[in-house]
């Protein structure tokens, strides 16, 4: 991911229709060589059901992951593969993903979008 | 007694802490307990977490179901029911009869829970224990103890019939032990350097002696004593006295046995060489191995031998007893370390719960902060978890980078699940003066 780039993300269903769903949470994924580097959680979507992602926004979470573990999130955006993995997440995911961010004092914790999410697609890319 | 009162106020000391005794494990009833798990939670981490929060002793390992068996006490059931990640709890056997168990004490347990008095199963009883508001145990029979306002103790004596080994300690203002004075044989001074917190040199009236650490912060000399550790920090040999004893631990950090060049008649050996002197089958797969090495056992306070649960496999006990397979470590920062702390795992999930494969090394550890922020790229590194290779579940692969080693000359390595981590394998890296002036005014 470069520093210019930005990602509009709309919400479909299995249909692939848009789906005005608001409050979602979606993950990004970046990859070196093919292997996963790292992830962030991103959003909420707006009352349309769309997301835009900018570089400064993820850079921004890595450099808050980076403060914690400097080790697993050295990696700079712009180093990873040039494509990213949006996703939303089950359920499951969203529920462990609160009771680290418990563990981790963060008292942020994902929003808990999931019980509607199963309808949507559940991956996007670009 | 002296050299006991000497031990115990040199453990103090090195420990910082007011006087805590040995726990031995609660009896009670045994549950059969179901625990709700979670993505990234290693099973076993979970229920031992749960025995020592609740004071009971696992019985079987987790199963599939996240289920296992534990022996825990009235009180530590009836919290542990209430515990929100406990799904189902049922009691196998009824609880033993009230005083059943000899419990020692800490300050730190309730009232309830300390004991009485020691007649268990020793032929000889010191008499019954008394404790002040705090807790602390004031006297045993007729010996007794005095603590200063912060709990620590200043005076220990024995009184039978008459007062003897009267032992006094005092402190400085941090709180590190400075004299040891015993009624009739002079004061031992220790003195502490103003620049490390440590021990510089240590005199016993008569001797004076300089006191030294390793890089690592263990304490290797002292009045002619040596003491050498493994890359863990476990203390693997001490000379003192003529005597050179070569101490035996499991993986799981339990000493097994002291091997004294004074008494055995194998002589001082390596763990490697040990061998059991009887098998006994206990689960499949496992076999309890019965040493006999000498004195100085731990494990059941036998005099004549120890035991210990260890894998049939000769080549796996091997690497259990020797701990040479090597280590892997972690560098990590404060906040990450208190999370491993708490939850027994170095975790394999960032601060927003998304996975992401967690980098590790197998290098010799530094205990230097910016040795490490150097050697692995890393920044602002201020603890270190250093663990065997063979508890990383699965193994190691590669980083996702595919660099098997940084520019700066260290090695790396990735794991996509939890490392099960002791608290006392986490440990704080030596940071710069520079950076120790900056935290002073952060």
């Amino acid at each position: 991911m470069k520093p210019d780039d930005a990602f509009k993300l709309q919400l479909v269903d299995n249909d692939g229709d848009p789906l005005a769903l608001a409050g979602a949470s979606v993950s990004i994924d970046f990859f070196m060589h093919g292997n996963h580097r790292y992830g962030f959680r991103l959003g909420p979507t707006d009352h349309a059901g769309q997301l835009t992602v900018r570089y400064d926004d993820v850079e921004t979470k890595r450099l808050a992951s980076l403060e914690v573990q400097p080790w697993d999130y050295k990696t700079r955006l712009e180093e990873c593969d040039s494509y990213v993995v949006f996703s939303v997440p089950s359920q499951e995911e969203l529920d462990a993903a609160v009771k680290v961010a418990t563990s981790f004092n963060l008292g942020i914790v994902p929003l808990n979008g999931g019980h509607a999410l199963v309808i949507a697609s559940s991956r996007v890319n670009r | 007694m002296s050299r006991r009162m000497l031990a115990l106020a040199m453990l103090l000391f090195l420990c910082g802490t007011a006087p805590l005794f040995a726990q031995p494990a609660a009896g009670g009833a045994t549950w059969r307990v179901t625990i709700v798990l979670y993505l990234g939670d290693d099973p076993a981490a979970v229920a031992k977490r749960f025995a020592a929060m609740y004071r009971g002793t696992l019985e079987t390992p987790v199963d599939g179901n996240g289920s296992f068996t534990i022996s825990l006490s009235e009180s530590g059931a009836g919290l542990m029911r209430r515990d929100p990640v406990v799904a189902a709890m049922d009691t196998l056997s009824p609880a033993a009869p009230a005083g059943a168990n000899a419990v020692s004490a800490t300050a730190a347990l309730p009232a309830s829970q300390r004991p009485v008095g020691t007649n268990a199963t020793t032929g000889w009883t010191l008499g019954p224990y008394q404790y002040d508001g705090s807790g602390n145990i004031r006297k045993v029979g007729s010996d007794f103890y005095v603590y200063d306002k912060p709990g620590r103790i200043v005076v220990s004596a024995d009184a039978q019939p008459s007062v003897v080994h009267e032992q006094t300690y005092t402190y400085d203002p941090y709180g590190n032990l400075r004299t040891i004075h015993t009624a009739g044989r002079g004061t031992a001074t220790l003195n502490i350097s103003g620049i490390t917190n440590r021990l510089s040199s240590a005199s016993d009236g008569a001797t004076s002696a300089p006191v030294s650490y390793d890089g690592a912060g263990n304490f290797v000399s002292y009045l002619g004593a040596t003491y050498e550790y493994d890359a863990l920090n476990v203390m693997r040999k001490s000379v003192a006295g003529g005597v050179t004893r070569s101490y035996v631990y499991t993986a799981n950090d339990e000493r097994i046995g002291t091997i004294r060049s004074d008494l055995g008649k194998r002589g001082p050996r390596q763990a490697a060489e040990l061998e059991p002197v009887r098998v006994r089958n206990e689960q499949p797969g496992q076999v309890q191995l019965l040493f006999e090495l000498g004195t100085d056992f731990l494990t059941d306070g036998s005099p004549s031998g120890s035991s210990a649960d260890l894998p049939e496999d000769p080549a796996q006990r091997a690497a259990y007893l020797q701990r040479s397979g090597g280590t892997v470590t972690r560098y990590m920062t404060e906040g990450e370390a208190r999370i491993a702390r708490e939850t027994g795992n170095i975790p394999n999930v960032g601060r927003d719960g998304k996975l992401r494969p967690t980098h590790v090394t197998t290098d010799k550890p530094t205990n230097n902060a910016t040795t490490a922020q150097k050697r692995y790229e890393i920044d602002k590194p201020t603890q270190r978890a250093t663990v065997p290779t063979d508890r990383v579940p699965g193994g190691l692969g590669p980083t996702p980078d595919g660099r098997p080693t940084t520019s700066g000359g260290g090695s790396q390595a990735a794991t996509n699940r939890p490392i099960p981590v002791r608290p006392s394998e986490i440990r704080s890296l030596d940071q710069s003066v520079w950076r120790k002036i900056v935290s002073w005014f952060l």
